[in-house]
């Protein structure tokens, strides 16, 4: 009588232990499974956000690609801006485009880079100087968006500041 | 390049940003080496004529526009680009890719001065450099691929009579309204072609995928394109499964399908209404692609941005 009760109570205790080393796998795999998700989802964003870089590299190689081009023909940028009647311009976005229309325009007798827009004013710009939106707005007759890859949100947000045509670079460069 | 030798015909619907681009890639070019181009715009609005305006008022008299209407079908389009007489030869471009005529003039020029009815180009690594081709099975064997896109024909246009036109409608030849005449044409005897493997054109940054892919199109036209083929003539029988076969293979394989579940081109009214392509086409399965259209946009979006398909099909 005293075995069997015995028996009864090992049967019992191996059935929870069974029962409790199942939960532990199944919230072990839950885990990890959560975690390969997890990684899965991060190396999706990383690979999507690859891409769009990659998207905007190739636009932006298309400009200098075109650009190069212009100059090659010996055509001039200032030419633009002298049939649409621009002498005064403000670059939006101080990067390797915006850095190259300074550089163009400078010295130039038909239009005049008055000052660069960028919300990072900590890097120095020898070129041109420097504003941020939030100051006070001095008028120009063009802003020319070289931050070509948000062009219609950055668009948008000058149109509340500025009452002059807001135009891409890329819509400059592929008028030539 | 003499007068009226070779015109450059490019069709487009409201694609602003990609002919602004076109145009100034392009046109330098053709004045130079007295080429023309025409505009056949669809647009609803203005913008391209505006765009073709500019660069006309800058001097490019190469450069022609004509307003097409909006409803009109694909095969008119064509018909009317094509049949026209005051141009030896034709290039029928789209939008999307900009013919790179610097690299191609060359040897443009040299085979229109031998007379060819056709000249193909190919950018294929496993092409033959240079190839003559006079018999309409051998064309279809190495050219068939290519000759579904538009960038990469110039044919003689004394090649699309009106009469031809008539019988590409009545056979009903619809997305691949240009292939089917081709095809057509060159079934009924010898004729004078040659594929020549060069870089003649480059991708718009513009362009992020094909009109119909955008549109949620895809198995209509993959559905016209089975139609093409097996309407195609006799002629073309031992080979034009074979030929065809790689084209629904890079459309239609279970990767590419969750890509089409997550931009809209697979849906269940779709895949019910195209089910005809699935019983025909038996690589993929119609309960395969009815599961695939149950796929949570999510889980899909992640498996085609893992296997690459969203990256190769998007530029």
């Amino acid at each position: 009588m005293e075995h069997e009760r015995k028996n009864v109570v090992r049967k019992k205790r191996n059935c929870h232990c069974m029962q409790a080393g199942l939960c532990t796998i199944i919230l072990a795999m839950a885990v990890i499974g959560k975690a390969l998700l997890k990684l899965l989802y991060g190396t999706k964003n990383r690979m999507e956000r690859y891409e769009i870089e990659l998207k905007n590299l190739k636009k932006r190689h298309a400009v200098l690609e075109h650009w190069l081009s212009i100059k090659i023909r010996g055509e001039k940028l200032e030419s633009y801006f002298k049939e649409n009647g621009f002498e005064t311009v403000a670059v939006y976005g101080l990067g390797t485009l915006g850095c190259c229309l300074c550089r163009e325009l400078q010295g130039s007798s038909v239009a005049e880079v008055k000052y660069g827009i960028d919300s990072n004013l900590g890097v120095p710009k020898y070129m041109v100087r420097l504003r941020k939106l939030s100051e006070e707005i001095v008028p120009v007759d063009v802003v020319v968006v070289t931050a070509i890859a948000s062009f219609h949100e950055i668009k948008k947000e000058l149109e509340k500041y500025y009452q002059c045509p807001v135009l891409s670079l890329e819509e400059i460069i592929y008028s030539l | 390049m003499e007068e009226n030798q070779l015109l450059i015909a490019v069709p487009t619907k409201d694609h602003p940003e990609h002919m602004r681009y076109f145009l100034s890639e392009l046109l330098p070019d053709t004045k130079k080496h007295n080429v023309d181009i025409c505009i056949y715009d669809s647009s609803s609005t203005e913008i391209t004529k505006q765009i073709v305006d500019g660069w006309q008022a800058r001097g490019y008299s190469n450069l022609f526009y004509k307003k097409l209407s909006g409803t009109m079908k694909f095969w008119e389009k064509l018909k009317y680009i094509f049949v026209q007489e005051k141009y030896e030869y034709l290039w029928l471009c789209g939008d999307g890719f900009v013919p790179c005529l610097e690299e191609c003039i060359g040897s443009l020029e040299e085979e229109m001065g031998k007379g060819r009815d056709l000249i193909g180009f190919t950018s294929r690594s496993d092409a033959e450099l240079y190839s003559e081709v006079t018999e309409p099975l051998d064309l279809m064997e190495k050219y068939w691929n290519e000759s579904t896109c538009w960038a990469p024909w110039i044919v003689g246009v004394r090649f699309f009579t009106k009469k031809l036109w008539g019988g590409v409608y009545r056979r009903g030849y619809k997305n691949f309204a240009q292939v089917g005449a081709i095809f057509e044409e060159l079934a009924k005897g010898e004729f004078d072609a040659v594929i020549i493997h060069s870089t003649f054109c480059k991708t718009n940054p513009f362009k992020r995928a094909s009109t119909w892919i955008m549109d949620g199109k895809v198995f209509e036209v993959m559905e016209d394109y089975m139609d093409t083929v097996e309407k195609l003539p006799a002629v073309y029988g031992p080979v034009k499964w074979i030929c065809a076969k790689p084209i629904f293979e890079s459309y239609i394989n279970t990767g590419i399908l969750f890509l089409w579940r997550v931009d809209g081109n697979l849906t269940l009214p779709i895949v019910i209404k195209h089910r005809r392509l699935f019983q025909r086409y038996k690589r993929i399965s119609f309960w395969k692609a009815l599961v695939i259209a149950f796929c949570p946009k999510k889980a899909a979006n992640l498996l085609c941005v893992m296997n690459g398909s969203k990256a190769t099909m998007y530029k």
